[in-house]
């Protein structure tokens, strides 16, 4: 049963999603300037940014939903599944100039009393080491069709990407998002590789051939953050592809 | 171009932080079993460091001066030629010290773990020598190795190895640092054929002597030449901003709790809960009410909210708080630029030379030397933190209140307090117009006159939700 909050959190999503005119959508880009690296396990993709910020915009810390929710967001639908849930017109983010990749740890500390109990023979404090790969790297490029201007709005509230956001990865300089020129275009193929997680039903109404190379993943943001109900079969970003199919773009 | 440049609309503050004492605080990812500890480092890209590459006449006159067993000739054929010049280097090593029951630590059986472990280190340390990467190697290496110097035999031989070009000898670094254990393997087998061309070495032994001879590889030198642009990738000391967010603000916010409420002992789980943020139980499973369990923690409990945390069957979702820290100094100068520290006159000194090593001894059974790493006394460091939209006002009063404790006495950060390291004063550089510490006047007012539930919620776990949540 909805309580009377989450009743409300729908009524806000609604009516966020009131703005939204798809004869305003464009091809846009947008470049994350980072101060030097962000923390990642998956590529970050474009609409899960913008709907952490939605997420912000409307609830702040407080996230209202447990199960999967579709996050309306201002950008164009490639497809949907028998859920409604939507495969929205936006890539991963993928860093562009000079750029490496390092492993961090962070220790994760306990209560003092605990310390010297918790101590392992394999070196102090093992036992709470996390490992967290980084991408060293200032810039980083996604590209998608919507509304601009609510497209930086929503930026806006975003201030870190990535993992490890409160800890010093990820922290953005400024978003520049770029729109209305002859290079900036949106395709789900991209030099022979996927741009984005697609699910394999979608790949065949989209008509994507893809190498079968598939696994259990995310690919919609609903909720705006890690959720397993909302997995399914997807060809992860990357995966070779051919046949470029934007007049699917619904 | 129509371009729009987004900025987030945080409320951020510039702080910068300044160590009275040295630093000690150490890398966790390496996990090597020496008694010597590098400073935390982190990758950054920055310019090529300009130096001299090899002409295909050099290059040829290494291969002539180092061939490799026939045996390995394919082996070696798949390399570039800085890894060539890295296994030569390493193969020069274990000829000289290895050899029979072996010379300093490079003896036992341990000897191959000692020179991974030290040769790791000496690839790191060596990036930021000032003399030429390949002999701070071998230096700190004789050093860590307990090595005597070479026989006079090998003068010629090993400054021909350690004057190569400066470009060639960065590259090769990279390969020490970067594949150091595959480097050892290769000049181990490379050793052992060596020494099998020996009959009399291969009797003894007990194996087939190699019959073949040894063969002078060839590199061509297109393969070297660096693009205009070329980067490279450094390894910088940094301080971890986990451990900034800790030191400046989660552990003084907990303290300033205790001492405002004057709290009477409580159980671990809630010390563990604002002292450290806490951890979800295994197999605790989270509320279905979660959002509104967070709610009320964080309205609660103001430096929750700024700090996050998680409750037993939950996490309470992003804190309103975020930074970062970043070392100030001559190779981080892209990532300060637009920063207030930018022209700071310590963001023209190198990283490196703001390091030092400490050796110090503990008493088991019987004493040992151990040896770290610190940056000095006078390095700084530059700290952003920022406050996310809608961070509502008792928040944003932990926070100054956190800003007035760190800004009015010395804090510590890193490892080694007790022995007096770590010791650091924090000024506030920048902070948006009408900022002021006062605002942690109004928190601090509302945990005094809030005091006996504030205190009842702490003991009985519940911080406010009617149920125990720790």
């Amino acid at each position: 049963m909805l309580t009377l909050e989450q009743i409300a959190a729908h009524q806000a999503l609604a009516s966020f999603a009131v703005q939204y005119d798809p004869a305003q959508y464009v091809p846009f880009r947008v470049e994350a300037v980072v101060r030097d690296r962000i923390a990642e396990r998956d590529p970050i993709h474009l609409d899960a940014v913008l709907a952490w910020g939605l997420a912000w915009t409307l609830f702040g810390p407080y996230y209202p939903f447990t199960w999967p929710v579709v996050l309306p967001l201002p950008l164009a639908i490639l497809w949907e599944d028998w859920q409604q849930r939507p495969l929205y017109a936006a890539t991963v983010f993928r860093p562009v100039g000079p750029v490496t990749t390092d492993i961090e740890a962070i220790i994760r500390r306990e209560a003092p009393q605990r310390w010297v109990a918790q101590t392992s023979s394999s070196g102090r404090f093992m036992g709470r080491r996390a490992y967290i790969p980084m991408t060293v790297g200032t810039r980083y490029v996604a590209e998608g069709i919507g509304d601009v201007s609510l497209v930086c709005e929503l930026l806006a509230k975003v201030a870190r990407l990535g993992k490890l956001r409160h800890k010093g990865p990820g922290e953005l300089v400024c978003w520049r998002v770029t729109y209305d020129e002859p290079d900036v275009t949106f395709s789900l193929v991209r030099d022979g590789r996927l741009t984005r997680a697609v699910p394999v039903a979608a790949a065949r109404a989209l008509g994507l051939a893809c190498a079968a190379t598939t696994t259990r993943g995310g690919w919609t943001p609903s909720p705006a953050y890690w959720h397993p109900a909302t997995w399914a079969e997807i060809y992860p970003p990357g995966t070779p592809a051919e046949r470029i199919e934007t007049d699917a773009v619904a | 171009m129509p371009t729009i440049t987004v900025v987030p609309l945080t409320e951020h503050h510039d702080f910068l932080i300044t160590a009275l004492q040295p630093i000690s605080h150490h890398d966790p990812v390496l996990q090597d079993d020496s008694n010597r500890t590098l400073f935390n480092r982190t990758r950054r890209v920055v310019a090529a460091i300009p130096g001299a590459f090899p002409t295909q006449e050099q290059i040829d006159a290494f291969c002539q001066a180092w061939p490799v067993p026939a045996d390995l000739a394919p082996v070696i054929a798949d390399l570039t030629f800085p890894e060539y010049v890295a296994a030569t280097f390493v193969q020069v090593l274990l000829a000289l010290y290895a050899g029979g029951e072996g010379t300093g630590l490079l003896s036992g059986t341990d000897r191959y773990v000692h020179l991974t472990d030290r040769l790791c280190q000496a690839a790191v340390i060596a990036q930021g020598s000032r003399v030429r990467p390949l002999v701070a190697v071998w230096d700190l290496l004789s050093d860590s190795l307990l090595l005597p110097p070479p026989p006079s035999s090998w003068d010629a031989r090993l400054l021909s190895l350690w004057s190569l070009p400066l470009g060639l000898q960065y590259q090769s670094l990279r390969v020490l640092q970067e594949h150091t254990s595959s480097v050892v393997v290769l000049a181990r087998a490379w050793n052992e054929a060596r020494k099998l061309l020996s009959p009399a070495y291969a009797e003894k032994v007990g194996q087939a002597p190699l019959l073949e001879a040894t063969i002078a590889p060839r590199f061509s030198v297109t393969d070297l030449v660096p693009a205009a642009d070329e980067r490279v990738v450094l390894d910088l000391p940094t301080l971890s901003a986990n451990a900034v967010r800790n030191r400046l603000f989660r552990t003084p916010l907990w303290w300033h709790l205790v001492q405002t409420l004057n709290l009477p002992p409580v159980p671990v789980e809630v010390e563990d809960f604002f002292c450290a943020g806490g951890g979800i139980k295994a197999g605790a499973q989270e509320p279905g009410n979660v959002a509104e369990l967070a709610r009320q923690i964080r309205t609660t409990f103001p430096s929750v909210d700024l700090l996050g945390g998680n409750i037993a069957g939950a996490n309470l979702r992003d804190s309103y708080l975020q930074l970062s820290v970043h070392l100030v100094c001559r190779e981080n100068a892209d990532v300060l630029e637009g920063t207030p520290a930018a022209d700071l006159p310590e963001a023209k000194l190198s990283a490196f030379d703001l390091l030092d090593t400490v050796t110090l001894t503990r008493r088991g059974d019987d004493q040992m030397l151990f040896t770290f790493e610190t940056v000095c006394a006078g390095t700084k460091f530059y700290l952003r933190t920022d406050l996310l939209p809608g961070c509502p006002e008792l928040t944003r009063g932990a926070f100054a209140c956190a800003v007035r404790l760190f800004l009015s006495d010395w804090q510590t950060v890193g490892g080694q307090a007790a022995r007096g390291y770590g010791y650091i004063r924090v000024e506030h550089l920048a902070s948006p117009p009408g900022w002021t510490t006062d605002l942690a006047d109004a928190y601090e007012t509302y945990l005094r006159d809030h005091r006996d539930q504030l205190v009842a919620w702490l003991l009985d776990r519940t911080l406010g939700t009617g149920k125990v949540v720790l």
